[in-house]
């Protein structure tokens, strides 16, 4: 879909310039020295002939097709450019100039022309404000970029266009390999999740790098990207995620900056790979470019010093990975092959008078052991190291295997010409072990994404028709918020046990409904204004006789009245009161950029001073749901502890799951909680006790 | 010729509405109306352009061509007060009697917006009861429900004592929706008991306490800076932002219409309002938003008013104005009028009149 801007028959440079160190020089200069091998037309009015090609005044008046232009001009004259464009027939575009939605409202308004000339005509359009595109199999390096990285196996998108240039000029000198280099700019059209599904079946394209600030459609994202990691590794580095940070987004790119918390909901959910800075982002993208896939989490260490080998243990132990238990006969082949004095359990410690010999017979074992599944091979420089030469022996193993291999040479000057010789034999190289090692775990996250099975979704059998006049009928009287009775006909609705509970408007009535439900029973202050309610002392606990109900119902009355003049109080709810049980939170907060975001947690102090919660996007599926269970600190509560009984998780997971499906069938749900659902012991059940919902206006009583 | 006076228990009550709501429908039933108010008070009185706009409005919302003087006849500022307790007043009597015998000609009935209160004007021998009597007019008067006290019958007694057989009834106002039926099942036969017939019953709505974002942009001397088409948009609810910006959305996201006030180097707060019901941004500290944030709102069809003073005096000036609202607005006026129609005994109220229904 997007081929016409990676491998296009036909290029034209609009503002091709003759001037050097003008873009419109730059940009045509690298497509013709960078070797690409399609037709090149230069289109300057002003010139006859630019860089030894013909030139044009206008597109139109080029001969051939043209599939893609590279727009070099001032803004004032690219919406003109555009339909000139759309007429020619031109499939892509690469809009190079700036002065768009950065940089004002003028901007922002010619931004919008040309993106609608561009559907008009459908013209796909990378940028504006952006670097260009670089494709290093075409060739054809569309871009002002001073240089051309080598072919290669990873494909990188970045928003920022300097960190671009800034990553160019680091991958030539140490002469990494591209198959695709894109500079998004504005994202007027083409964005990440763009790029990701016209990568996706991209052979040359082994790994998928992204700088993002912030994403245009959050559930788009998460669709195509979990598709996507299922083929190829997806990593990226996610900027703005402290509040000043997120802060500066908004005012740089004009949208709300989803929070930190969904993107890693998102993450999580997606199989998307997280680096937390952009020497992470290459760390872990060269072992996927250059190594074959790790099948496992059980590592091998070779080294020949010891403080080294235990620190890539450490972090290994730490990161989750584990040190490979050797087999007995490699151990054995160990011992044969080294000194006494050598340690021939993992790490393997090969001592640090060791020769190549020593390297070469300690990496055959590890590699040839069934239980080892990768193998960081350490060196440092001491005095009889032959570097060289136990480069070139290592990569020839290496070469011969389908496990992966990463390089740990510690030092600079005197390893330097054996990293060399690494990365001729594409083994990458780490100066610290545990760089390695967060390579490793890279790698391993990524194995683990692709054994997933396909997302599985539940459908329960709900009553949508009730819900969706409850709703309309509440936003009918202007109002956003949800009463206890409300919400309970929607609890109900969705399959949600919810104590028995009546509404009384009177003390009388209270007795009454007391009596009904039997005592002891619960007391709340009903009323659509009072959201927190026993942060107002709305709630009364353990009511049991009818005197105690009376008080209650004054008492209850008084303070709400008190609390807010023009609440309106439509009397008191008597309800069951429910046993006891482990108390769980469910929240919903409607993410501006992702959409529902749900929380999960246990209630009280572990939510409120603990901060012991977990999030996902809905929809979720039953593994995600039950995930989330897993990986809250105090699961361990819900499993049981000296002696309890297990609470009821199938019960939590089914009321995640239904919540789920609730938020996801009504959008105008911006903010839900149920709180607390007390969950009794398993095979019992989990019950709703208080529940609070907030809705999104209708859309038609907008302007 | 019929003279209904229009009276309140308290400012802001509703009076204005019940002249333009039952003048329009006296007008639809073919009959000529006049509008007058007798009595202006110092209050509403400050500055002589305010009274004008005022009195303009009216007007041109039933549509009457007097000159403005004469449905204006007396005007209770500074001076006036003055002169009246040095017992140099004029004979107002007589400046009322000669407006009313000019608004009045060739009309049917004629609505005369009375004080906010039963003994406004006492002093000068022209309060309710006085001008009800020497122009033989008959009183509506009108009582806004007050949540704060559930003694609502109280000042409704006080007129009746007062005019007796002169008062028509009552109108209660602005019922919050969840006291309707205790208003319906108690009030209401308690002061028809006492010979307070009520003629209706009108719920509260957000909508008439609303202030347009061209109201709340003149009080705050600030300038419309995106979507000056908007000026008539209504604002229900005035919110500050300026707390972190996931808090925002969940307290933005609680109440319809709102204005958010919050520094113009918000823009995160900016976008989490643009997100919810907000009609008008107000930005302070006269920062200008960044150019995204506009067009955002552009699209959004929010309105946008910068203002130079600091947040805290926005909030103080935005409030006072909020406490005020006025009703000269199409979309009130609508909505005042359907309320009227569905709930305003209108039957009863041509009968004590002797009008016909149309």
């Amino acid at each position: 879909m997007l081929e016409a801007f990676f491998t296009p028959q036909s290029v034209a440079v609009i503002g091709a310039a003759r001037a050097p160190g003008k873009l419109g020089y730059g940009v045509l200069s690298n497509i013709l020295q960078y070797g690409y091998s399609g037709k090149v037309y230069p289109i300057n009015p002003k010139a006859d002939e630019v860089l030894g090609l013909k030139s044009y005044p206008t597109v139109l008046d080029v001969p051939g097709p043209v599939d893609m232009v590279v727009i070099v001009i001032p803004n004032r004259f690219v919406p003109q450019v555009m339909e000139q464009c759309g007429q020619k027939g031109v499939k892509a575009a690469i809009i190079i100039s700036a002065g768009f939605r950065e940089a004002g409202m003028e901007g922002i308004k010619l931004e919008r022309q040309v993106l609608d000339t561009a559907k008009k005509y459908k013209i796909r359009v990378v940028g504006p404000n952006c670097l260009g595109i670089i494709s290093p199999y075409t060739p054809l390096n569309a871009s002002f970029a001073a240089g051309m990285p080598p072919k290669g196996g990873i494909a990188f998108m970045s928003q920022s266009g300097a960190l671009c240039t800034a990553i160019l000029d680091w991958a030539l000198s140490e002469g990494i390999g591209f198959s695709h280099f894109v500079s998004l700019g504005n994202k007027a059209d083409v964005d990440e999740v763009d790029l990701l599904q016209a990568w996706q079946e991209d052979e040359n394209a082994r790994v998928i790098i992204v700088y993002m600030e912030g994403l245009k459609d959050g559930q788009r994202f998460i669709r195509v990207a979990r598709q996507v990691t299922q083929h190829k590794p997806v990593i990226a580095v996610k900027s703005g995620n402290t509040a000043a940070g997120s802060r500066a987004v908004s005012s740089h790119t004009g949208t709300l900056a989803g929070s930190e918390r969904a993107y890693e909901a998102a993450f999580k959910q997606t199989g998307v790979l997280r680096a937390d800075s952009i020497e992470h982002l290459f760390d872990y993208s060269l072992a996927f470019a250059y190594q074959p896939p790790l099948k496992g989490i059980n590592i091998a260490i070779v080294t020949n010093a010891g403080g080294p080998g235990i620190m890539a243990t450490d972090a290994l132990e730490s990161s989750g990975l584990k040190l490979a238990a050797l087999q007995p006969e490699t151990i054995e082949r160990l011992r044969q092959g080294l000194p006494a004095a050598a340690n021939v359990y993992n790490p393997i410690d090969v001592i640090g008078d060791a020769l190549t010999d020593r390297y070469a017979h300690a990496l055959k074992a590890a590699l040839d052991d069934k239980n080892v599944d990768g193998v960081i091979v350490i060196l440092t420089p001491q005095v009889y190291t032959q570097i060289e030469k136990t480069a070139e022996v290592i990569g020839r193993l290496a070469a011969n295997t389908e496990k992966p291999v990463l390089g740990c040479f510690m030092g600079q000057q005197r390893v330097g010409p054996g990293i060399k010789i690494l990365s001729q034999y594409s083994i990458p190289n780490y100066s610290f072990p545990e760089r390695a090692v967060g390579a490793f775990k890279a790698m391993a996250e990524f194995w683990d994404t692709r054994q997933r099975s396909a997302p599985q979704y539940v459908q329960f059998q709900v009553d949508q028709q009730t819900v969706r006049q409850l709703f309309d009928r509440v936003r009918d009287e202007g109002r956003l918020t949800l009463g206890d009775a409300e919400s309970r006909e929607i609890m109900e609705a969705y399959g949600l046990r919810i104590p028995r509970s009546v509404l009384a408007k009177t003390a009388d009535e209270a007795v009454a409904a007391a009596e009904s439900i039997g005592y002891p029973v619960v007391m709340k202050i009903a009323s659509p204004d009072i959201l927190h309610k026993s942060d107002i002392g709305g709630v009364r606990l353990n009511i049991r006789d009818a005197d105690q109900v009376r008080d209650s119902f004054d008492l209850l009355v008084y303070r709400a009245q008190r609390y807010m003049a023009d609440a309106r109080i439509w009397g008191v709810l008597v309800q069951e009161m429910v046993s006891r049980g482990k108390e769980i939170i469910i929240g919903v907060n409607r993410d501006p950029q992702f959409g529902p975001l749900l929380m999960f947690g246990l209630g009280g102090i572990y939510v409120e001073v603990l901060k012991d919660v977990t999030f996902r996007i809905a929809p979720l599926s039953r593994r995600e749901a039950s995930e989330m269970m897993n990986e809250i600190r105090s699961y361990h509560l819900l499993r049981g502890v000296r002696g309890e009984k297990p609470a009821d998780l199938e019960a939590i997971i089914d009321t995640i799951l239904r919540v789920s499906q609730l938020v996801t069938d009504f959008p105008e749900i911006v903010e839900m909680d149920i709180n607390p659902l007390t969950v009794h012991e398993e095979g019992r059940g989990a019950v709703a006790v208080d529940m609070r919902f907030v809705l999104k206006e209708k859309e038609s009583e907008q302007e | 010729m019929i003279a209904l006076y229009i009276s309140s228990t308290a400012p802001y009550s509703g009076k204005s509405a019940l002249c333009v709501g039952l003048g329009r429908r006296f007008q639809q039933d073919g009959y000529a109306i006049g509008y007058m108010r007798p009595v202006m008070t110092t209050k509403t009185c400050i500055g002589e352009c305010m009274v004008d706009k005022e009195a303009e409005l009216m007007l041109q919302t039933l549509g009457l061509k007097d000159p403005i003087g004469a449905i204006w006849p007396v005007c209770f500022d500074l001076p006036t007060v003055e002169a009246v307790l040095r017992g140099k007043g004029e004979d107002y009597r007589k400046l009322i009697k000669d407006a009313y015998a000019q608004v009045s000609e060739d009309k049917d009935v004629v609505l005369l917006e009375g004080g906010s209160r039963c003994v406004q004007g006492l002093a000068a021998g022209i309060s309710c009861q006085e001008i009800s009597a020497f122009l033989r007019a008959k009183v509506l008067v009108v009582d806004k429900y007050d949540v704060a006290t559930t003694l609502v019958v109280d000042d409704l007694l006080a007129y009746k004592m007062r005019l007796g057989k002169k008062m028509l009834g009552a109108v209660l106002n602005a019922v919050p929706k969840h006291r309707l039926d205790f208003v319906q099942q108690l009030v209401v036969p308690f002061l028809e008991e006492h010979g307070v017939p009520v003629y209706a019953v009108l719920p509260l709505d957000k909508i008439f306490s609303a202030v347009t974002v061209g109201e709340l942009a003149e009080t705050l001397q600030g300038e419309i800076i995106c979507r000056s088409d908007l000026a008539n948009a209504l604002m229900e609810n005035l919110m500050v932002g300026a707390m972190n910006v996931d808090a925002a959305l969940t307290y933005f996201r609680r109440k319809l219409n709102l204005g958010v006030i919050t520094g113009g180097d918000r823009s995160d707060i900016q976008l989490a309002a643009l997100e919810t019901s907000t009609r008008a941004l107000i930005l302070t500290g006269n920062m200008r938003p960044s150019p995204l944030i506009i067009s955002r709102a552009e699209e959004a069809g929010v309105a946008i008013i910068l203002v130079k003073y600091d947040t805290m005096t926005t909030v103080q000036r935005a409030e006072e104005v909020f406490g005020k609202p006025r009703f000269h607005q199409e979309k009130k006026i609508a909505r005042f009028e359907r309320m009227l129609a569905e709930r305003f005994d209108f039957a009863k109220l041509y009968q004590e009149l002797g009008l016909q229904q149309a």
